[in-house]
């Protein structure tokens, strides 16, 4: 989904639950957690699937992270397949809300200018590669003001 | 007459010392004539080159905006291909067997998995697993089966052939297994690769009165029979098997959790035995992660069968008790009990296995597993397993 138009979706949800519960987002990180937090203060509620001690590539989600993102209006994730166990988890919850195309579905590399995009042919006879660019865009801060805007 | 002599020499001297510096100078004069040569010469190419790159700025057309990072759900028709995997599962065994059966004293590509999977549309998505064996002619249809997302209710569904959400051991698949093969009840009451049938299956989460306790019941119906050498159902294929299983999982914490399940099967037995057996299962499994590598596992299931037909044991019961520890990235040990009563012997299968396991990288994994086994029908063995893991392609497992 196109992420200024998720965000401007953010902010009318934001507005229009204003008076409402608090939106239920579920990211995949604490980083994008702590984002959202930020972002939308009172008027959201955040879960976060991989705890901040965790390799985020190794997560084996949970029953209950299953029904976090059942129950989910938004769900946060880096995509470029750093969360591999991203697509199993959507699947298992069978939210339509928060699927790939569904209003609630936000990749936060959408966007964002990626280093080290491969140009030709990946194999992984070069050990471990990231198929789509580096997907670690996150860690730079100015990559973060822009995930914020 | 020798100061003569002398200052004659020493004019000498000087002037040859005069003259080699002189060469010395014209060198240097020479090359700082070729580098401003070079220099100049540099200098016109490079204005050239920079005369030649404005013209073509002006003659180029406005560069389009970047396209996005090709992505997993990107538009090109290469994302509307399925996402298709391999798993190749090598094992080889030492035995004190003398017979000829699978594997005995042998290596062999136990199974070859292939996973085809895919969104149908936004209602729907389509997953399967096709296995080949050393062992069996043809291609087997391990599963196949379709997921309807949108289901009323909160409901989730699965539609096809399946490996029941029953117990814990019988969804995985075996790359996913934490021992060479599979546990001694899984094999002998619902088959050596556990149970796989065509069916229907719907699941529900439970009402959440706590954020640390989540609850999830699964219902199914399933095609009669069972798997290979399985004994707990019959063949009859028209009568069905019914089962449901109840997931408890208490989050300790971050990194400790708890899993309670509770399984009941029933089905038939044979052909007049219509509902014959009935099957009682507990799983408990326990974890924690102590960083984010190192993990211990603690895993048991137990069955307990109730049967109205005729056999030795109508209320046979067996169970396994595993205990696995990831050491690092690179290694994990663990070990494992079994104790099982089977229904046309006196006698219960007894074994004990533990194993290293070797992660060469998440997509190649070397396991060696030593099992000693005391059979119900009688005799024992000594096994020896070498198990190569190895996957390409796109293999992401369901959530069980």
């Amino acid at each position: 989904m196109k992420k200024p138009i998720a965000l401007s979706l953010l902010s009318i949800v934001l507005c229009a639950t204003a008076s409402a519960a608090p939106l239920k987002v579920v990211a995949t990180l604490s980083t994008f957690g702590d984002l959202v937090k930020q972002i939308g203060g009172e008027h959201v509620s955040v879960s976060v699937i991989a705890p901040p001690t965790f390799n985020p590539h190794f997560i084996e989600p949970k029953p209950s992270d299953v029904l976090r993102v059942k129950k989910a209006d938004l769900y946060v994730y880096s995509g470029l397949d750093l969360e591999v166990w991203s697509d199993p988890l959507l699947i298992a919850a069978a939210n339509p809300k928060v699927r790939a195309g569904g209003a609630g579905h936000l990749k936060l590399s959408n966007g964002v200018r990626l280093l080290e995009v491969p140009r030709a042919n990946v194999t992984r006879a070069e050990g471990d590669i990231h198929a789509y660019g580096n997907p670690h865009f996150w860690l730079a801060p100015d990559n973060v003001a822009q995930m914020a805007a | 007459m020798f100061l003569c002599i002398a200052l004659s020499g020493r004019a000498s001297a000087q002037d040859n010392q005069l003259d080699t510096l002189s060469d010395q100078i014209k060198t240097l004069t020479q090359s700082v004539e070729q580098l401003r040569s070079a220099l100049n010469r540099q200098q016109q190419r490079i204005e050239s080159l920079e005369k030649e790159n404005a013209h073509l700025k002006d003659t180029l057309p406005e560069p389009s905006p970047a396209a996005p990072a090709p992505t997993t759900n990107s538009a090109s028709s290469k994302s509307l291909n399925p996402d298709i995997g391999v798993v190749i599962d090598m094992v080889g065994l030492l035995s004190n067997s003398k017979e000829d059966e699978e594997g005995s004293d042998k290596a062999s590509i136990r199974e070859l998995e292939i996973t085809i999977g895919h969104d149908i549309d936004p209602f729907t998505r389509f997953d399967s697993t096709l296995a080949l064996s050393d062992f069996e002619d043809g291609v087997e249809i391990e599963e196949a089966y379709v997921t309807l997302l949108k289901m009323p209710w909160d409901l989730s569904a699965r539609v096809g052939r399946i490996k029941p959400l029953i117990g814990k051991v019988n969804a995985l698949h075996r790359d996913q297994l934490d021992t060479v093969d599979e546990p001694l009840v899984i094999q002998r009451y619902l088959g050596v690769e556990g149970l796989s049938r065509t069916g229907v299956e719907v699941a529900r989460f439970l009402p959440q009165f706590n954020d640390a306790f989540t609850q999830q019941l699964t219902l199914g119906i399933l095609e009669g029979g069972i798997g290979e050498d399985g004994s707990l159902f019959g063949d009859v294929r028209r009568h069905p098997t019914a089962y449901a299983h109840l997931k408890n999982f208490f989050e300790i914490s971050p990194n400790t959790s708890i899993e309670i399940g509770n399984t009941f099967m029933t089905g038939s037995a044979g052909e007049n035995d219509r509902n014959a057996v009935q099957a009682f299962g507990l799983d408990l499994t326990a974890e924690h992660h102590f960083d984010a590598i190192r993990r211990l596992k603690s895993q048991s299931e137990f069955y307990l069968q109730d049967r109205d037909d005729a056999v030795l044991n109508e209320n046979a019961f067996g169970y396994y008790s595993l205990l696995d520890y990831r050491l690092n990235q690179r290694f994990g040990i663990g070990a494992r009990y079994d104790n099982v009563e089977r229904i046309a012997f006196a006698g219960k299968d007894k074994a004990v296995s533990t194993y290293i396991t070797f992660y060469q990288s998440e997509f190649a994994r070397l396991r060696i597993q030593y099992q000693n086994i005391d059979f119900a029908e009688g005799g024992k063995d000594n096994r020896l397993y070498l198990q190569g893991t190895f996957a390409i392609g796109v293999h992401k497992h369901a959530i069980k």
